[in-house]
């Protein structure tokens, strides 16, 4: 049973009285939360809403004040991880110096943002591709922006800009299926060591140039 | 084989024939519905996902009675797992038949590409089938497409010349070439541009070869062939 952190368990009944709109997103918060962790460790089909209420410690009325189903409860739940991924590679990614060095600094801050929670990394990479139409289509426009973000490195001509334009949606297309292996093979707990792979995948092309 | 005669085939195999008496021996119905079935699941499947595909759909689809479906399969899965086989065994034997020609590895990388595009231009549905659903569906299904795409990484790497004539990239790369190759075919067929699927085969064999040849011995394979 996943359980949740100290700062997300059921609060003391307090004599402050907080607003509702302050309970009710630290509620939402606390049921994606404990969603992100049941969907992660039984797959999306396998998840059921009970489960999910049972590891918020939420009735079940109260996921559905803020849930449409399962199926938004997910898509929340992966926007959600999408934030603190993206949050993750930007913090450990320097905002000038030679474009390389960044993408290198990048692909490492991705791999640590991925081990410091692999159930996030997991949802982020792996679930998303079976949990229907509308968390497919987000995960879309996620690998979009991230190619845009390689497109610079060609704008900068780090690249030879003769390459196939397909080059960078099939290098980030291939980095994620690949990191999806990786994660359902058990890696994520220690992802940094797949520092050199990436490498070798996404920076290469970058670095030989 | 020719080409044409290959697609013919195919789609005279994935085909509904008419339901009711038709005199033919029994075990060839008995194939014969079995290729019912599996035009029928294609057809489902590669409209409306495997999870939402319903045994009563397929068995529509394929012009059978449900008790014909149980007669076969025990399962929708079972059904989609047997489909999915021969639908790569197919395509592999085309492919096959194609590399054999070929001249040296990047000729065989590319004859077997060439293939495989044509093949599922003339069947986007089949295509759908094999390169889409099964990573939405997840689960069991998802495993199996995990492992073809495996073999197909050991597939077009077969025969290479070993290094120095190559350069040795890591398992790694050439897993995340082909999930790369995979991508930009889905893409076209989600915009469904499913029957312009040949047009990759340049940019497919650029990227799959660079990092095995270099980028001026793959540009020049790619002139040569595509």
């Amino acid at each position: 049973m996943a359980s949740l952190p100290d700062h997300l368990q059921p609060a003391p009944v307090g004599r402050e009285r907080l607003s509702r709109e302050v309970v009710a997103s630290y509620q939402r918060d606390r049921i994606l939360l404990a969603a992100t962790a049941v969907f992660a460790e039984r797959g999306y089909h396998g998840t059921t809403i009970d489960q999910i209420v049972v590891a918020a410690h939420v009735g079940v009325g109260s996921f559905y004040e803020h849930f449409e189903n399962k199926e938004a409860c997910f898509v929340a739940a992966y926007d959600r991880v999408i934030v603190a991924l993206r949050d993750g590679v930007l913090a450990g990614t320097p905002d000038g110096g030679p474009w390389e060095e960044r993408l290198v600094a990048a692909l490492r801050a991705l791999l640590e943002a991925i081990e410091a929670d692999p159930a996030a990394a997991r949802l982020a990479l792996v679930e998303v591709h079976s949990a229907g139409e509308t968390a497919l289509s987000h995960h879309e426009r996620n690998l979009e922006e991230v190619t845009k973000v390689l497109r610079i490195g060609r704008a900068q001509g780090s690249v030879s800009a003769d390459l196939p334009q397909s080059f960078e949606f099939a290098t980030v297309g291939g980095l994620s299926w690949y990191l999806q292996q990786r994660i359902e093979a058990g890696d994520a707990a220690a992802a940094s060591a797949l520092l050199p792979q990436l490498l070798e995948i996404v920076a290469e092309p970058y670095l030989a140039a | 084989m020719s080409e044409r005669e290959r697609q013919d085939d195919l789609e005279l195999r994935l085909a509904r024939l008419p339901p009711g008496r038709h005199g033919l021996p029994r075990d060839f119905v008995a194939r014969n519905q079995r290729d019912r079935l599996a035009a029928g699941i294609i057809a489902v499947v590669a409209a409306r996902g495997l999870n939402e595909a319903t045994i009563a759909e397929i068995c529509t689809a394929a012009g059978v009675s449900r008790r014909t479906f149980y007669a076969y399969f025990s399962s929708k899965q079972e059904c989609y797992l047997d489909t999915y086989g021969r639908i790569v065994g197919y395509v592999r034997s085309a492919t096959d038949e194609a590399a054999a020609v070929a001249e040296d590895w990047p000729g065989r990388v590319a004859a077997k590409l060439r293939t495989a595009l044509e093949l599922f231009a003339a069947n986007p549905d089949v295509a759908r089938f094999v390169l889409i659903a099964p990573r939405r569906a997840g689960g069991a299904v998802a495993g199996r497409y995990r492992t073809m795409m495996l073999r197909a990484v050991d597939y077009l790497c077969e025969g290479m010349p070993l290094p120095p004539a190559t350069r040795a990239p890591s398992d790694a790369v050439a897993a995340s070439l082909v999930g790369g190759l995979v991508a930009l075919v889905v893409r076209e067929l989600d915009a469904g541009r499913g029957g312009e699927l040949p047009r990759l085969l340049p940019d497919l064999l650029e990227l799959f070869l660079t990092p095995y040849l270099g980028r001026a011995a793959a540009l020049a394979t790619v002139e040569a062939v595509a």
